[in-house]
């Protein structure tokens, strides 16, 4: 681990897009599951 | 016959007044302390499931000090410093705490007990209806696991002690357990306490620091219903916590059992089966945070938890707690501007994952300027994302750093 704020970005970067990647979970598990209803 | 004295009658006692003044200072203190906790929890100032065992177990592990039979000072409860696998097996059968923080507390399955309890309590509609909203200020709310990493480091921790008091700024006693668990076998047991600690405070703190951050006017803005009604069903939320569950354990292995726990919760809540739903919300949850106050309290006894390094963990947790808030307050403030005033910046506290106290600290504050102003729904929503963003920021850092 070098510079300890570079380190707290970075895993604040990951944590920002793993997070909005559970928000794209969200949103695909709820269109398929509205394709699935639909059909 | 010739040896019995008062001193030999009164173990208790003598081994108080015969150990290092600083231990016997800290020892009269932390009984002390213990008898406030358990007043400040009768009063329901502090957590009264946690605070009233934690409380009895402090103030009894510092009271029954005795000389064990090699001559060293301990007690009957439990030993946490046992490394030694012959020595533990004959602990086992002596303190009668040890079985229970040898099985279930230094291994994270209390943690994770309490979390899948958690997890039946989670309706995640809340956070279904409104994802990116609820996300992004859960996000702003991590400030302080954030800030404090580099601030602790700086001040002498290690990366990995640094990694876990940072965790407190998630205001998640389970995820706190399982990070320190984890990173720093060594200040496990001042670092939980501290933030189990703190954790009660948020109740009472939070409401000054909104206070303080949102005028009057801002925190009785009426949240404006949603634009089209979105209807959540059981199968759906299911859905969405198994695949969740699978994508979240398959990026972070090590923090798997937390995912885990959390998500079966969901899906047993969702699954409709009642006998599970009240099996795990009911007597599970309450054992495992009963046994939770109990071996916080008794790992409390004065010759472990009186380190140099404890006052800058207290320190460094309150910093988390308050950036924490602040941040959350400051990500209200954004979607206050990013709709057009039509959001109530309060909601951002919830941010703080401190299910469900901190969305109840954002409805009590606004329910005062305003009663017809409903945001619970809202802020449940930031409160699981919330959760959900505290275990992304704790299995990265025991990836990163194990």
């Amino acid at each position: 681990m070098g510079n300890p704020l570079e380190f707290a970005f970075i895993v604040y970067g990951g944590t920002v897009i793993i997070s909005f990647f559970v928000v794209f979970v969200i949103k695909s598990v709820y269109s398929i599951m509205k394709f699935i209803k639909k059909n | 016959m010739n040896g019995l004295d008062f001193y030999n009658l009164f173990p208790g006692i003598s081994t108080l007044f015969s150990s290092p003044l600083l231990i016997t200072i800290g020892r009269i203190s932390l009984i002390i302390l213990g008898g406030l906790l358990v007043y400040l929890g009768k009063r329901e100032i502090l957590e009264p499931l946690l605070m009233i065992p934690m409380g009895f177990g402090m103030a009894a592990i510092n009271a029954g000090v005795l000389v064990l039979d090699n001559g060293a000072y301990g007690t009957l409860f439990l030993n946490p410093m046992i490394a030694d696998y012959s020595e533990l097996m004959s602990i086992l059968q002596i303190d009668f705490l040890q079985p229970v923080y040898t099985y279930t507390f230094s291994n994270g399955l209390i943690a994770c007990i309490v979390f899948m309890g958690i997890g039946t309590l989670l309706d995640i509609g809340f956070l279904l209806s409104r994802p990116f909203a609820s996300m992004f200020i859960a996000l702003c709310a991590e400030l302080g696991t954030i800030l404090t990493f580099p601030i602790a480091v700086w001040m002498g921790l290690t990366p990995n002690d640094a990694a876990s008091i940072a965790m407190v700024g998630g205001a998640d006693g389970p995820m706190v357990l399982f990070t320190s668990l984890m990173l720093s076998k060594n200040l496990f047991i001042p670092i939980t306490v501290v933030a189990y600690l703190y954790l009660g405070l948020t109740y009472g703190g939070y409401p000054y620091l909104i206070k303080l951050m949102v005028p009057k006017e801002l925190r009785a803005i009426k949240m404006p219903p949603p634009k089209k009604s979105l209807k959540i069903t059981s199968n759906e939320k299911l859905a969405f916590a198994f695949v969740t569950c699978v994508v979240l354990c398959l990026l972070f292995p090590v923090a798997a059992p937390l995912f885990f726990s959390l998500f079966l919760g969901v899906a047993i809540r969702e699954s409709g089966i009642n006998h599970y739903i009240s099996l795990v919300s009911g007597p599970m949850l309450y054992t495992a945070t009963m046994f939770l106050g109990i071996l916080l309290g008794v790992l409390c006894e004065a010759s472990i938890i009186l380190n140099p390094t404890v006052l800058k963990l207290l320190l460094l947790g309150i910093l988390a707690l308050l950036l924490s808030g602040i941040g959350g307050i400051f990500g209200g403030y954004l979607m206050y501007f990013f709709t057009k005033g039509k959001f109530n910046p309060v909601i951002g506290i919830a941010g703080v994952s401190c299910v469900p106290t901190t969305a109840k600290v954002a409805q009590k504050s606004v329910f005062k300027e305003n009663p017809n102003s409903i945001v619970m729904p809202d802020a449940l929503g930031a409160n699981i994302s919330g959760v959900i963003t505290s275990a992304i920021i704790a299995a990265i850092f025991v990836t990163l750093l194990k």
